[in-house]
């Protein structure tokens, strides 16, 4: 079972708030979950080789072409929040 | 008790390249916000990164300049964290297979080891307004490469030195401009206190350095605090600090956080970063001729001390630009002076660089020629090249605008002197009765009336006539 911190502490590396409520329904589930894919190290796989992909075994790359991106006018009306051109979020203060 | 500090730096580097790592957005240094993103960098959904070719050859050249072991298999992770200047909310890095490892940088006979190198993309600038945190997603996607060392560096006079290494290979490479302004190059600070051949102290990083200079004062800070909090029996937190360099002192940003919660899992959408032996053994030979490579030579085949190789070599125009004089005047200790007093001095007082100076190798050497013909005197040298430092013109042109060739002729001369002696008939008297020390006055007044120009040997000859010696 998942301790109630751990699920805090996954909750705040993800930037949620849970009520407490929320902190016991979801600790089950998370648990269940890893019980469920805890199966998978019930094989012995010391012999298999890891496969990164079942397509190709290595990267397609590109050439290093400069092509043009967004017009400013399309990326800032992904926020209503714009200032000079700038996304405007919560003040951050380390 | 015997405390030493360790010191392990952390190196971004942005890579030359002319598109971002995963994307054709450009990577150019200046254009307004957000107006060099498209939907991979920015992290919009369903678009997949498409690696960069010339990227991975920077990188390469990187590695093998600092003696790494090239990985013939590495991958991309993705760095999870939540950040406003990080749209995708995690960064696309390497992380347990890296590009590159196992290398070393040479300090002056000391091994400074490079643990590895890894290739990642930079997250986007954020700006502080009031009330408000503003965000400019152009660099999103710059390629950067990470360099991070061993923790064999022991002082912050160590630290600057290991840097000013490091970008100069950079630089020599032409992997990176390496422009400290531009944010090309950054650097992060680990550093921790131990009792002299022990175990490891509990590591600080420390972050915002801007400088070279700013690391070597950040970590004086540093050290003298850990020692303090260590001698009055309190224990040094592993945590991140910032460098204040008005204050010059450092304070908590946050507790470290550990690798773990970064939650590091493999690129979904990348496939192994697979590299040839082939492709490794055609990038060595664009690894040029390095700074400390060039020093030996310098010293080896033109004789210079180390500490002016040190300083021609110090940046690879500066090294060029040497060689260059060369080819038209084969004096490289003249040469070397001229570069390491007069022109460094200029651009330094005036605050500027050698790239953006208007004094090009062939006026310099054009200007000593006339100096070794006799046209102008060594001194007045020194007035003909601040004008061309100044104007950027022909060093003949100048002489013939202002008068400034070189007064050879006998006759010239006299009329000068005799003036000069008429003026001064106690040293001539000082002279008869035995005080030679009268000339240098004499002379001193010669070269005063003609402006530097009298040829000074000539000038002496003549005087020494005129006051009865038998030359």
């Amino acid at each position: 079972m998942l301790k109630k911190e751990d699920v805090q502490k996954v909750a705040r590396l993800a930037n949620l708030c849970l009520s407490e409520k929320e902190e016991e329904r979801f600790s089950n589930q998370l648990t269940a979950i890893l019980d469920y894919v805890s199966k998978l190290s019930e094989l012995n796989v010391d012999k298999v080789c890891p496969l990164f992909s079942i397509e190709k075994e290595r990267m397609e790359m590109r050439e290093d072409k400069v092509e043009k991106g967004l017009e400013l006018s399309e990326v800032t009306s992904f926020s209503e929040n714009i200032r000079d051109g700038l996304f405007v979020v919560p003040k951050i203060i380390e | 008790m015997n405390l030493e500090a360790v010191i392990g730096l952390e190196v971004h580097c942005q890579l030359a390249s002319c598109s971002k790592i995963f994307c054709s957005c450009p990577t150019k240094f200046g254009a307004l916000p957000n107006t060099q993103v498209c939907p991979v960098c920015l992290g919009l959904p369903g678009v997949l990164p498409v690696f960069n070719k010339r990227v991975l050859e920077l990188a390469i050249i990187s590695g093998l300049a600092l003696s790494c072991k090239i990985n013939n298999h590495s991958r991309f992770h993705r760095k999870n964290y939540f950040y406003p200047d990080l749209p995708k909310a995690y960064q696309i890095s390497q992380y347990d297979e890296p590009l590159a490892t196992g290398g070393s940088i040479n300090l002056d006979g000391k091994k400074i080891g490079i643990t590895r190198l890894h290739l990642e993309e930079d997250a986007g600038k954020l700006m502080h307004a009031e009330g408000a945190s503003l965000v400019d997603f152009n660099r999103c996607g710059i390629p950067l490469i990470e360099i991070v060392s061993e923790p064999d560096i022991r002082s912050p006079e160590e630290a600057y030195a290991y840097l000013t290494e490091i970008k100069a290979i950079l630089q020599y490479t032409e992997v990176s401009n390496c422009n400290m302004e531009e944010g090309s190059l950054r650097c992060d600070v680990n550093v921790s206190i131990r009792r002299e051949g022990e175990g490891l102290g509990e590591k600080v990083e420390i972050k915002n350095l801007n400088s070279f200079r700013g690391v070597e004062k950040a970590l004086h800070y540093e050290i003298e605090r850990q020692i303090e909090v260590i001698k009055s029996g309190r224990k040094v937190f592993q945590e991140t600090r910032l460098f204040d360099e008005k204050k010059q002192v450092t304070f908590t940003m946050r507790a470290k956080e550990e690798a773990k919660d970064y939650r590091y899992f493999p690129e979904p959408d990348l496939l192994p970063l697979i590299v040839e032996k082939e492709q490794i053994e055609s990038l060595k030979s664009q690894v040029p001729e390095l700074a400390s490579q060039k020093k030996e030579r310098f010293m080896k085949d033109y004789g210079l001390s180390e500490y002016d190789a040190k300083i021609l070599t110090s940046t690879k125009e500066m090294a060029i630009f040497f060689e260059t004089c060369l080819r038209s005047y084969d004096k490289p200790k003249i040469v070397n002076n001229w570069i390491t007093t007069e022109l460094l001095g200029l651009l330094a007082e005036k605050k500027k660089k050698l790239a953006d100076s208007l004094v090009k190798p062939e006026l310099l050497t054009k200007m000593l020629l006339l100096i070794d013909d006799g046209v102008i005197s060594g001194k007045i040298g020194k007035d003909v090249f601040a004008e061309i430092f100044a104007s950027g013109k022909d060093p003949e042109e100048i002489i013939k605008e202002k008068g400034l060739v070189q007064i050879k002729d006998t006759d010239s001369l006299y009329l000068v002197i005799d003036e000069v002696l008429s003026e001064n008939p106690q040293a001539i008297k000082d002279y008869q009765e035995g005080k030679k020390k009268a000339v240098g006055s004499l002379i001193g007044q010669i070269m005063k009336k003609t402006m530097g120009r009298a040829n000074p040997e000539l000038a002496n000859q003549l005087l020494l006539k005129r006051l009865g010696e038998d030359i």
